[in-house]
């Protein structure tokens, strides 16, 4: 059943944009291929950066100068929108075109437009990507926008116009967004969305447990890491500890013994300036309140598990601002 | 044939040795020579392409499904998108005409190390042919063990038992849990006693849609099993692989869900079942196709097989009703108060009889 999306975007893409346009050709491969994992330099559609593999784009345009392929915009696509993937499910996909922004090019996240609308915080994490990454990272949620970028490739000014238009609209729409929820504050969004901002680092806390990583039925691990990419991006610049209360140290030393192929989990322990850190690593942690943590660590946030989490994360806030917790 | 991997002389053997379609010499090679109806349930089955282009053909596989989990009516976008027909074989051929205009298609069996080598084959049939999309590509990945070809053994099950007068579907709706199952069967006497106007034989659901074209099927006698023509109202369900000899859980696993009479387990050259109560689809080393049956029935639950059968008869309805255009669709639900693109479809649909589709069509 899973075919479907994949199908759909690849098919929307070859109808709506061709197989070769303005001298780019195409890369893409069906679902059924693997050969999508392989970097783009060996025939597929991964892209590299600072010894981190990025997830693989869906397609990918290319010229071709003196038999080599040099690519020039990566592109993931998802039919989430009519997924029923109204929240921060949409952010697990950022990483994919991420890659090939790294690389200096164009990466495009793009979102077929549908029931739900496209989370205003995902267009500020790819504006912010624009601006210090080197290349430019769009989302967008009709494909007719990357006309005008593919048929400008060759015109720089044409293109810089073209890429520009985009990036201020992204950027609008967050800032509406921000503006309504936030009040312009980017203290308020903390409060409400997990965080703690300081002056050369942030701390983003969530609930995830192991088990969260190892279950491929879980979409938690693949949140995670959009959430890891959130936090990143609308913070650029701070390190970014990535707190995760119930899981201990050795929950991490067990993913990364057992998980080592799992692409989230390599890229949350492999991605620049960001680090996990777990119960463990909180010090001044009062021990009642491990205990705690310790005793809901494997139980899903529901019912009285949520309760105690909250509770804990309530001392653990407490503590990290008034610096009774300190992180390790 | 042996314990290799099925390659595209075995496919083209599996064809010509079981009487199912010819095998031609054609500009581009030998190549399977299908009609167009059943080329394209080969192609939804398989996702064997049309060589609209040379980069990325066009399959519909994945396209045209309609629900996500079964004895639920929560819709993937594919048939439907939104209240509105969307994907429908009627509305595709509109879109891409090659799909039916011309009387047979040819599909030929192409094995490949990486991308970039079928990217150079298919560069070569596409500029060597005058009607490339008279073409369909059937890939066989070299570089994965059972080269990919899960999808040949649901065909190959399928057109069995619908040869046997079965209902057959591949890669079925279930549970997100449970997952879906390569491949179904069903004889239910309250969905042939629907259809007898019309068709009288075993049919793919998806075949079902295509009673706009008003074409004969054709009707192959050549894998006529006596055993499974005798069985009536029975749900079977299968898993195919070409990578691995190990189905067993996996099967258990749908058994569990008391839907299902009976289980075949579908190989190239697996020669026993994993277990006593499954049935096998194999081919014996001349490329025949060897049904083994299985020596006991699966503990299936009258309960459970019921909420099921209600929900087979909507599913199947709904194949049925996308022979309809939308302005037919339009008068249907106006005539009831209803609105096309408002409504909910299914409920539309499902508040439907057999009859009142059958006479639009």
């Amino acid at each position: 059943m899973a075919l479907s999306s994949d199908e759909i975007i690849k098919r929307e893409i070859i109808d709506k944009l061709g197989y070769t346009r303005n001298g780019l050709k195409i890369r893409i491969f069906p679902q059924s291929s693997n050969e999508d994992q392989k970097l783009f330099s060996e025939g597929g559609l991964t892209f590299s950066a600072d010894g981190v593999d990025y997830g693989s784009c869906d397609a990918a345009w290319y010229r071709e100068v003196n038999g080599r392929c040099i690519p020039v915009i990566g592109l993931e696509g998802t039919d989430a929108l009519n997924r029923k993937s109204s929240g921060n499910a949409q952010y697990q996909r950022f990483h994919h075109a991420l890659g090939a922004v790294k690389n200096g090019i164009i990466g495009v996240y793009y979102l077929k437009r549908g029931i739900d609308k496209i989370q205003e915080d995902l267009f500020e994490m790819a504006y912010s990507a624009s601006k210090h990454e080197k290349g430019t990272y769009l989302v967008i949620d009709d494909l007719e926008q990357l006309k005008p970028i593919i048929d400008n490739i060759n015109d720089d000014h044409a293109l810089a116009l073209a890429i520009n238009k985009i990036l201020e609209d992204m950027h609008d729409k967050f800032m509406r967004k921000f503006n309504k929820m936030y009040h312009c504050s980017w203290q308020t969004y903390a409060e409400k969305r997990s965080t703690i901002i300081e002056t050369d680092r942030v701390i983003k806390y969530a609930g995830r447990m192991r088990r969260n990583f190892t279950d491929s039925s879980q979409r938690a691990g693949h949140i995670a890491v959009g959430e890891m990419y959130l936090t990143k991006y609308h913070f650029y610049g701070k390190n970014v500890l990535y707190l995760l209360p119930k899981m201990t140290r050795s929950d991490v030393n067990f993913l990364d013994i057992h998980k080592s192929q799992d692409k989230e989990w390599y890229l949350l322990r492999n991605e620049p300036m960001v680090e996990i850190k777990t119960m463990d690593d909180l010090i001044g942690l009062p021990e009642q309140t491990k205990k705690y943590l310790l005793a809901i660590q494997n139980e899903p946030l529901k019912g009285d598990a949520l309760r105690i989490y909250n509770e804990c994360i309530a001392v653990i806030v407490r503590g990290i601002k008034n610096k009774t917790i300190s992180i390790s | 044939m042996g314990n290799n991997d099925l390659t595209p002389k075995d496919i083209l053997a599996i064809f010509k040795e079981n009487g199912l379609f010819s095998v031609e010499k054609t500009p581009i090679g030998e190549c399977i020579k299908m009609p167009a109806l059943d080329a394209f349930i080969f192609g939804d089955i398989t996702g064997s392409a049309y060589i609209d282009n040379p980069v990325f053909p066009y399959t519909t596989k994945g396209l045209l499904k309609i629900y996500y989990n079964t004895m639920d009516y929560n819709r993937v976008s594919g048939v439907f998108e939104a209240n509105k027909l969307c994907y429908t074989p009627r509305k595709l051929s509109g879109e891409r005409p090659f799909l039916f205009d011309s009387e047979y298609k040819y599909i030929i069996p192409i094995s490949f190390n990486t991308e970039s080598e079928l990217q150079n084959k298919l560069d070569y049939i596409y500029n060597s042919v005058d009607r490339p999309t008279d073409y369909m590509v059937m890939r066989i990945e070299a570089s994965k063990k059972g080269g990919g070809l899960e999808s040949f053994m649901e065909y190959i099950a399928c057109l069995v038992f619908r040869n046997n007068g079965f209902i057959v579907e591949n890669q079925v709706p279930l549970s997100h849990s449970t997952g879906s199952p390569d491949f179904s069967a069903v004889k239910l006497d309250s969905i042939s006693s629907e259809l007898r106007s019309i068709i009288q034989t075993g049919f793919y659901t998806l075949e079902l849609s295509l009673l706009w074209l008003k074409k004969a099927y054709i009707y192959h006698d050549s894998l006529d099993d006596e055993k499974l023509n005798g069985i009536s109202n029975k749900i079977i369900v299968g898993e195919a692989k070409t990578s691995t000899t190990i189905m067993e859980s996996q099967i258990k696993k749908y058994l569990r869900t008391g839907l299902f009479n009976s289980a075949y387990e579908l190989h190239p050259n697996k020669t026993n079942p994993s277990n006593s109560s499954f049935g096998l689809i194999h081919f014996t080393n001349d490329h025949q196709i060897k049904v083994e049956e299985a020596d006991a029935l699966a503990n299936y639950s009258d309960s459970n097989q019921k909420g099921y059968k209600e929900w087979l008869k909507n599913y199947i309805k709904t194949y049925l009703f996308i022979n309809l255009d939308e302005s037919e669709i339009e008068a249907m639900m106006a005539a009831k108060g209803l609105k096309y693109g408002q409504n909910d479809i299914s409920d539309f649909v499902n508040n439907l009889t057999y009859q009142e589709i059958i006479e639009r069509i």
